[in-house]
Order: structure tokens, then C-alpha cells, then sequence
């Protein structure tokens, strides 16, 4: 007897592949990467502009796709991902792949074509980035899977600024770093209140992997760490005394925060509220320093200041 | 495939070129901006000229 499958196969919703993009993570990535066009020295014509910010939006949401596509037996059993287009059988895996592969490319090609291949060769490398270094090689391995993560997510800035200088600076670099010492501290605040099921699937999450007393200590060392590189745009004389003074009061009050996350100890039925504050803090702290920096650079043009 | 299935397929699909329909108009008006913004104006050709002549001698 031949028998056919007679299940029908709905095409996914819209909503669906915009999930899959990542659009609560993508508002940061649009943010980061407008400052670092706006904060950089030179003109752009505003619509290069927005095709820029447009082309990163897209490309870190292909990569997003790409992340999931590769993680969808992974997000199945976890809680918080379980959820997702993929897991929760909303979407064919091969679509969300061929998704990201297209929202990937097909931003690099019109980056390129609209900003330079320069700046769209580096979008490839944070997409590359994203979804291979850190997503497929390093998340499993090691617990300092969010250090490298936070690579990916310093790229807008640095891609923002150099489409508008056509050339790896300095400064855009610092920018770069400044993310990139932020996300340590910042994520793992939130990992120590979040009881996440991380360690059922075998990521090697820092406070499963090494305890909580180390995890506050690095915590602490990276929010020191983090001041000399939010401070660097101003003492390397890029930007002005509004920069400069923003930095200095966000990286006492990062340090401040930090401080008491770092010397304490939780508790049974602990509520975490220092590490409530510090996760809050950390997402008003950069959202607050790139603004000063753009704000600086604007006020230099319009010549309030020398 | 029920009645109500082959329903439910339509919807999406239609739902889907709409979406499909939308961006690549966006693209297209994106492309058109682009076009417009990055042809070269008198300054552009000037150099140009300028690089030929530079190579030429």
C-alpha cells in the first residue's frame, strides 16, 4: 500500500522571521552603530547614512537567524528560548538558514555598494564573527564565551565611524573595546540573578562553570578594567571635556555599582538586588556614554567648544 | 488537505508575498536614493580628470 504524508506544511508568518532577526538585541546594535557614525569626524550624506545603519541592522539579524538555525536543539530545551520560531515548530530549520545566509549577504552586497567594500568587509568578518567564532566554535567550549561574545556585539560602532573615515583609526578601535570590556560585567550580573538552565545543555556559563565568588570578582576587575577605555576618546584628544567629565562620572558609578556585587556573597533566597542594579546600570551606562560622545562631537562642530 | 487547512495555506502565503512585496520595493526606493546620491557632480569629475591627466603624464 503506498501512503503519502498528507500533513500540510503552513509557511511561516512574517513575525516569525522577524523574531528570528533579533529585534530587542538589534534596538542596542542600531544605537551603538548611529553613535559611532555621528560621534566620527567628517560628513556622510544622510541617506549613505542611513543605508549604512540599515546594512548593520540587517546583517547582525541574518547573523541572529544563523545563531538559531545552529542552535535550535539547544534553544529546544532551555526555558527562556524555548519558545523561538524554530523550537517551537513555527519554522523549518533549512528556511531560518537560508534566511540568515540571504539577510547576511544581501546586506554586505549593498553595503559595499553604497559605503565601500572596506566598510562592508568588515561587516562580513562581525557576521562571520557572531555566527561562526562565537556561536559554533567558542560558546560550547569555554566559559569565556561571553568575553568573545562581546566582540560581536562591538562592532556597529567601529563599522559606523570608518564608513564615514574610510579608514581603521584608532578611535574607532577604542570604541570597539569599550563594548567589549562592557559586556563581561554586564551579562554576567544578569546571569548571577537569572537561574538560566544553561548548564542542562552544556554551555559552560561563567558562574556555573566557576562559581559565583569568581564571577563577582571578574565582574569587578572588568568594570575597573572598562574606565581607562571609556575615558581613552578623551585623553587620547578626540573628544572634548563633555566627553571626558560623562566618562569619568558613568565609570565611578560602573565601579560603584560594581562594587558591592563584587565584595558580596548571595544568600539562600537571596533577591539580588545589587545585581538587579548594577544590569540595569550597565544598559543606562552605555546608552548614556555613546550619547556624550555624539553630544561632544556635535557641540565641537557647532563650535561651542574649543 | 481539509478546507480549512488549504485556508489557513492561502492566508499565509498571501501574508508572505505582501511582506516579500514590501521589501523589495523598500529596495528598490533604497537603490534609486543611493543612485541619485552617490552619481558624480562636477567635483567628482573634476578629480577625475585630475588623476587621469596625473597618470597620463
Amino acid at each position: 500500500m503506498i501512503t503519502a504524508d498528507q500533513s500540510v506544511v503552513i509557511p511561516s508568518d512574517w513575525r516569525d522571521y522577524l523574531a528570528l532577526t533579533k529585534p530587542r538585541v538589534m534596538t542596542l546594535v542600531v544605537f551603538t552603530g548611529l553613535c559611532g557614525l555621528l560621534a566620527a569626524p567628517g560628513h556622510i550624506h544622510p541617506v549613505i547614512g542611513f543605508a549604512v545603519i540599515l546594512c548593520i541592522a540587517v546583517g547582525a539579524g541574518g547573523a541572529a537567524a544563523l545563531n538559531q538555525w545552529y542552535e535550535a536543539e539547544i534553544d529546544a530545551q532551555m526555558k527562556r528560548t524555548a519558545q523561538r520560531p524554530i523550537p517551537a515548530g513555527r519554522m523549518d530549520r533549512r528556511n531560518a538558514r537560508d534566511f540568515g545566509i540571504a539577510l547576511s549577504a544581501g546586506s554586505v552586497i549593498v553595503m559595499g555598494l553604497a559605503a565601500g567594500w572596506l566598510v562592508a568587509a568588515l561587516l562580513v568578518i562581525s557576521i562571520v564573527y557572531y555566527a561562526v567564532v562565537y556561536t559554533i566554535w567558542l560558546k560550547p567550549r569555554t566559559p569565556q564565551n561571553i568575553v568573545v561574545g562581546g566582540g560581536a556585539g562591538a562592532f556597529p560602532p567601529l563599522i559606523g565611524w570608518i564608513a564615514v573615515t574610510q579608514e581603521v583609526t584608532l578611535m574607532p578601535i577604542v570604541l570597539f573595546a569599550i563594548i567589549f570590556m562592557w559586556t563581561p560585567p554586564h551579562f554576567w550580573a544578569l546571569a548571577l540573578f537569572v537561574k538560566t538552565d544553561y548548564a542542562k545543555v552544556g554551555i559552560p556559563m561563567m558562574p556555573v562553570v566557576a562559581g559565583e565568588a569568581s564571577t563577582r570578582r571578574q565582574i569587578l576587575i572588568y568594570a575597573i578594567l572598562l574606565a581607562p577605555f571609556a575615558l581613552a576618546p578623551w585623553y587620547l584628544g578626540g573628544f572634548g571635556l563633555i566627553y571626558g567629565v560623562s566618562a569619568a562620572l558613568l565609570s565611578l558609578a560602573f565601579i560603584g555599582f560594581s562594587l558591592p556585587v563584587g565584595l558580596r556573597r548571595s544568600e539562600e533566597g537571596d533577591a539580588m538586588r545589587p545585581e538587579r542594579k548594577l544590569f540595569g546600570f550597565s544598559i543606562l551606562y552605555l546608552f548614556a556614554l555613546f550619547a556624550a560622545l555624539v553630544a561632544d562631537r556635535l557641540a565641537a562642530n557647532a563650535g561651542w567648544i574649543a | 488537505m481539509t478546507p480549512e487547512e488549504q485556508e489557513r495555506l492561502k492566508a499565509s502565503q498571501k501574508s508572505r508575498n505582501k511582506a516579500l512585496g514590501l521589501v523589495l520595493v523598500a529596495l528598490v526606493v533604497l537603490f534609486f536614493a543611493l543612485t541619485i546620491v552617490r552619481f558624480p557632480d562636477a567635483e567628482d569629475r573634476a578629480q577625475y580628470e585630475a588623476e587621469l591627466a596625473e597618470q597620463g603624464r
